[in-house]
């Protein structure tokens, strides 16, 4: 018979998630403390498609691979590999496993990350003499985050899992709590779905810099 | 008949020279000289000894050639061949009495080879050149070259109708006026309602051919005409799946239409010189959709709309220049072109209604290729040197109707594009006879495949894909034995793998292939025929070492008949001939390092003959095995949710369940 | 004697010659006549605006020609600046006679250059970029009703576009004729810098954003200090969004993106952009 392989191989790995709560104050300059971070998630796709715009260390110099950077093309490339099941967690937590992925080898270049659900932060802020008890609410504005950098070639020999870890830091980088809304009846400052504060906060669970995808080797 | 097959065995092995074996029948013209033990002749008798319910059937007598119908009674077969996925043609040549079947740069897949409108009554002989070590092979033969040659077996009228399994009819009337079996008329119309839903189909076709000598020439017609009308099953997903033969994806098929004609002389005298005009219209429509709506929420389904002119011509020179040392040397050479005229359109449809959405190609093609060719043979003593030499020159003209199409551009639509290119090919052989009965010998060849036009651009020269194969291989010629083995070998230089199912082209780089084929031919006992061949093969990418996906690494067959003659009283007799077929077909490797389940096939044949009628049973797939003809890897989906999975899986289209065939025949 | 003739010159890449690439650029009818709102006939602003050009300075530097291995057969020996305003196209370069064969890699950079040269730009625009170190400089007038707005802005970034690709011309880089010229065109897009969204096949052109940006001074020009105080938080959802480009936070930083995504190739064609 034919001795040998064919190009790629059918493989799982399991899966992940993380959160990283902000330890230091934000660029509104607000010193936030979370209480709680739920999550509720349905999926992750992994694509060969390369990330058209990822974060960077300095302003203005910006990291476009080797996609087309007109805006709109970001190709999804082919499907690599996908996790189906549901995740409800706690992010500040510690590390919560999210099932198995199926998949197959090859050269992964991004994840899309399904919500099933919101993304709810509750917690303090603290800015100078001002302080609230918050809690972001209950909606998203897109169930779908496409486009997250995810540059990692995986064979079949290499054993490990992805780990998704959600910078809380970077998800509140744009949220100003003085222009959330107003404080209710039992102290807490619920964000206004049409407030500066919640477009900065959805800007934030847009922005595919929030999350970092990680291979960690298990050997 | 005895006598008719010993002929044709011994033919085989004559030096070319145009004269009739003494002492026996001449109505066997005499052959071109197989100095390649991979050229195997099938003769009728072999075509006959298992059921043939169509050009997919006849296709399977070649040794190692596997041909799938995933699509539907109408689409071209999917051909593997030594190594080689030949997709729906790109790298068998075939050819029909001279008439080429293979369609260059094709809209759904390159040499493009729809074999449907064949008459398998028609057949009377098949003639294989595997790999491409002759300088007579063209564009597409990398993997090898078939060419059908057509007659009816029996003088006289022959009528016949089948009624078969799933509603499925046929009606065939044949007429073969004189000894020459070379000249005759076919009919043929069949409909079906298919195993499954979605696969109805009709076709009706006409062939014929009419030879006619007049002193040194010999003037020879051929025409043919075919419409046909097929619905399509689409892939199943294996993961998704209730039903084996159930159908994803509405309105796919497509019709069929094909006319074509051939006029030739052959002059003997000085050598032989063959004089041949041909023409082909053929029109396709065909629509599919492997994947759902994977990549757009109306449907992914495309149609395609493929029509081509073709006209052609080739002059042919066959003679014996001189003799060195005592054995003869001889010289074919042919000059010749063809003019492709072709319109094709691709268009997206929507799953909901079937109309379309969107305009993907809708392009203007004439490509002209010219070709000559020359080869000399020397046999001296035991000996036989062969080396050949090809010239093929391409050119093409492109009208690209929907390029530059966009509110940007203050421009009118469309582009055009010329593109240039010349392939030289050089073909060797050598051969020694061994005693009466063994030859040995060796072949080396360039081959080629012609680019799809759209993919070029202005003022390229044209990039062929350039394949090189040698073999070695031995021979046993016997009157009532004849064997055949070879190893093989082919690189392919700027290989690309086109999957069709999803339309893209991966470029590969280097490839090789090498294999081993066998072949035996044999009448052991009266009556008794024996034809069986075992071809095994790799394929892998040079650069990674990976196996190319989707060929058939291992394919045997054997077809068996016998046929026995009952005296009854009053010197009447039944002539009874019960005959079998065996398929089988190893694991297919497939993406992600998976192979595909094997394939093992038994087909059946009963006949018994009374005076002028005759009835035949066939069944086909006799153990009503459930198998995939075609099993493939890729993404799709069908439904929607956030649960739908969109990794690359496994897809098969379902092959034939058991299927009863009864005809009546009736010769007059 | 033929066939040892045909069997010698076996699969050779015969003959050949040699060609040239001549090089150009172009604004199109977006910057040479401007913008117009959108329409059923033509792309324009969403949002009921139009904006002319008076003057769309590019420098354009290192245009590189090599084949699928990286062997460079031409460099681009001198920046150019050029006025796409003015009605062009405008050559920028002709390369010497090179091999006929196609090159897989084109690609040219668009940055500040000391030593720019002018293509058909005036003395006066060679010396302002260079002083202020720009490479791309747009000045524009935008109307939208009785309202004017007006605009200059200079981009100091380096961006290099590599692997250009144009499916109309037969893919990626560029064929080289035999005995022939072959030209191409490095057609840059004046409409980017408007679009809404930074990764979406969705984005549309907006400037309601950008005119609103102008409020200190509210003068009816619109500078890059008052587009950096605009907070992408107070633009609705669903518009400018950001993609992964989390240092994006104001209008500035979002035109500045978009001025990255200006050059293009042969028309439609795309090159990959990297920032340098």
């Amino acid at each position: 018979m034919a001795c040998g392989a064919t190009e790629g191989t059918r493989i799982t790995f399991p899966m992940a998630v993380a959160g990283v709560a902000p330890t230091s104050p934000t660029q509104t300059g607000w010193t936030v403390a979370l209480t709680s971070a739920e999550v509720h998630l349905s999926a992750a796709r992994f694509y060969t498609g390369k990330v058209l715009i990822s974060r960077r260390f300095d302003p203005w110099s910006l990291i476009i691979s080797s996609a087309w950077a007109h805006p709109g093309h970001y190709q999804e490339g082919q499907a690599l590999g996908e996790n189906l099941s549901h995740l409800d967690a706690d992010l500040l937590g510690g590390e919560v496993d999210w099932g198995t992925a199926t998949a197959v080898t090859g050269e992964y270049g991004s994840m899309q990350l399904t919500y099933a659900g919101a993304l709810t932060l509750k917690g303090t802020a603290t800015k100078g003499s001002e302080h609230f008890t918050f809690d972001t609410g209950g909606s998203l504005p897109k169930a779908k985050i496409e486009g997250i950098k995810f540059d990692q070639v995986i064979g079949a020999a290499k054993k490990g899992r992805v780990v998704v870890t959600l910078n809380l830091a970077t998800l509140l980088e744009r949220v100003d709590f003085d222009k959330a809304g107003t404080v209710d009846a039992a102290g807490i400052l619920k964000f206004d779905p049409t407030s500066e504060a919640y477009n900065g906060f959805a800007r934030g669970i847009l922005d595919t810099g929030t999350y970092l995808v990680e291979w960690k080797e298990t050997q | 008949m005895l006598l008719r097959v010993v002929l044709l065995l011994c033919a085989s092995h004559e030096p070319d020279a145009g004269v009739a074996t003494p002492g026996l029948e001449s109505v066997v013209r005499a052959q071109r000289a197989s100095h390649s033990a991979s050229t195997v002749t099938v003769p009728q008798e072999v075509v006959q000894a298992a059921p043939r319910t169509g050009a997919g059937d006849v296709l399977r007598l070649v040794p190692g050639l596997v041909a799938s119908q995933h699509s539907g009674e109408g689409k071209a077969h999917q051909l593997f061949l030594r190594g080689f996925d030949a997709v729906h043609g790109q790298d068998v040549e075939l050819n029909v009495a001279g008439l080429p079947v293979n369609e260059v740069s094709h809209v759904h897949a390159l040499g493009y080879a729809d074999m449907n409108w064949l008459i398998p009554d028609a057949v009377r002989e098949v003639r294989v050149t595997e790999g491409t070590y002759r300088a007579a092979q063209g564009d597409f033969a990398t993997a090898g070259s078939v060419r059908f040659e057509l007659g009816l077996e029996e003088r006289g009228i022959t009528l016949a109708a089948t009624a078969a399994s799933y509603n499925r009819y046929r009606l065939f009337a044949g007429f073969r006026p004189f000894a020459d079996p070379e000249t005759f008329a076919a009919l043929e119309y069949t409909q079906g309602e298919g195993f499954g839903p979605q696969r109805a189909f009709g076709r009706v076709s006409f062939l014929s051919q009419a030879v006619l000598s007049v002193s040194e020439l010999r003037f020879r017609a051929v025409v043919g005409s075919a419409v046909a009308r097929f619905n399509s099953p689409g892939v199943v997903r294996q993961d998704a799946s209730s039903d084996f033969f159930i159908a994803n994806g509405l309105f796919q098929g497509g019709s069929t239409s094909r006319h074509q004609v051939l006029l030739g002389v052959e002059i003997a005298g000085d050598g032989k010189t063959t004089i041949e005009l041909f023409g082909v219209l053929s029109d396709l429509r065909l629509r599919n959709n492997f994947t759902g709506f994977l990549l757009d929420s109306r449907g992914d389904g495309l149609e395609q709309m493929h029509t081509d002119a073709l006209v052609g011509a080739h002059v042919d020179h066959r003679r014996q220049l001189t003799t060195v040392l005592g054995g003869p040397v001889q010289v074919e050479l042919s000059l010749g072109g063809r003019r492709d005229g072709i319109t094709q359109s691709q268009r997206a449809y929507r799953e909901s209604d079937g109309a379309p959405y969107r305009g993907d190609i809708d392009a203007h093609i004439t490509q002209s290729a010219l070709f000559g060719w020359a080869e000399v043979a020397w046999s001296p003593a035991r000996w036989r040197l062969m080396l050949g030499g090809r010239a093929d020159v391409l050119g093409y003209e492109v009208f690209d109707a929907l390029a530059f199409i966009n509110p940007r551009f203050n421009a009118v639509p469309g582009a055009t594009r010329a593109a240039f290119g010349v392939h030289w090919g050089l073909k060797a052989g050598l051969e020694r006879s061994l005693g009466d009965a063994w030859r040995v010998f060796a072949n080396y060849g360039d081959g080629f495949r012609s680019p799809q036009a759209r993919s070029l651009a202005d003022g390229e020269r044209a990039p062929f894909v350039n394949v090189r194969g040698a073999e070695i291989g031995a021979a046993f010629d016997r009157p009532l034995i004849e064997a055949r083995a070879a190893a093989f070998g082919s690189s392919v230089a700027n290989d690309f793998f086109f999957d069709h199912s999803v339309g893209t082209t991966v470029s590969l780089g280097a490839s090789l292939r090498g294999g081993v084929s066998a072949t035996v031919i044999a009448k052991p006992l009266e009556g008794w025929l024996i034809s069986a061949n075992a071809t095994v093969a790799a394929a892998r990418v040079v650069g990674t070492g990976a196996l190319l996906p989707y060929f058939a690494p291992l394919v045997g067959r054997m077809d068996t008949a016998y046929t026995r003659r009952f005296e009854l009283a009053r010197s009447e007799a039944i002539t009874a001939k019960i005959g079998l077929g065996l398929t089988g077909l190893g694991p297919r490797p497939l993406p992600f390092n998976e192979f595909s389940r094997p394939v093992g096939l038994v087909d059946v044949r009963l006949s018994a003959r009374f005076r002028s009628v005759e009835v035949k049973v066939d069944f086909q797939n006799l153990l009503d095995s459930r198998w995939r003809d075609g099993e493939f890897t890729f993404v799709s989906k069908w439904s929607e949710g956030v649960e739908t999975s969109l990794v690359p899986t496994r897809h098969f289209t379902a092959g034939t369940p058991r299927s009863v065939f009864v005809t009546l025949e009736v010769h007059l | 004697m033929k066939q040892y003739v045909l069997g010698a010159a076996v699969l050779c890449a015969c003959g050949g010659g040699s060609g040239t690439v001549l090089f150009s650029t172009w604004g199109e009818d977006y910057i040479e006549k401007g913008i117009p709102v959108d329409s059923a006939d033509e792309v324009g602003f969403v949002d009921g605006w139009d904006v002319k050009y008076d003057r769309f300075l590019v420098t354009i530097k290192e245009i590189t020609v090599a084949d699928k291995a990286g062997v460079i057969a031409f460099k681009q020996a001198e920046a150019k600046l050029f006025d796409l305003v003015k009605a062009g196209p405008f050559e920028i370069a002709k390369t010497p006679a090179v091999a006929a064969q196609r090159y897989d890699k084109v690609s040219y950079a668009m940055a500040p250059a000391a030593d720019v040269v002018a293509g058909n730009a005036s003395a006066d625009d060679l010396s302002f970029m260079k002083t202020n170190g720009y490479g791309v400089y747009v000045s524009a007038t935008a109307k939208k009703g009785a309202v004017t707005k007006t605009y200059k802005w200079g981009f100091a970034l380096d961006t290099l576009f590599e692997s250009c690709a144009s499916e109309e011309f037969g893919g990626l880089g560029v064929n080289v004729p035999t005995g022939a010229t072959e030209t191409v065109q490095l057609t840059v897009h004046g409409d980017h810098l408007y679009y809404d969204d930074l990764q979406s096949a969705d984005a549309k052109l907006r400037f309601d954003a950008i005119a609103a940006a102008d409020t200190s001074p509210a003068d009816g020009q619109i500078t890059m200090d008052e587009l950096a105080a605009v907070s992408l938080t107070t633009l609705p959802l669903g518009t400018y969004g950001t993609g992964g480009a989390s240092e994006v936070k104001t209008l500035r930083d979002f035109v500045g993106a978009l001025s990255r995504t200006l050059g293009h190739y042969r028309g439609e064609g795309e090159c990959a952009p990297k920032a340098r």
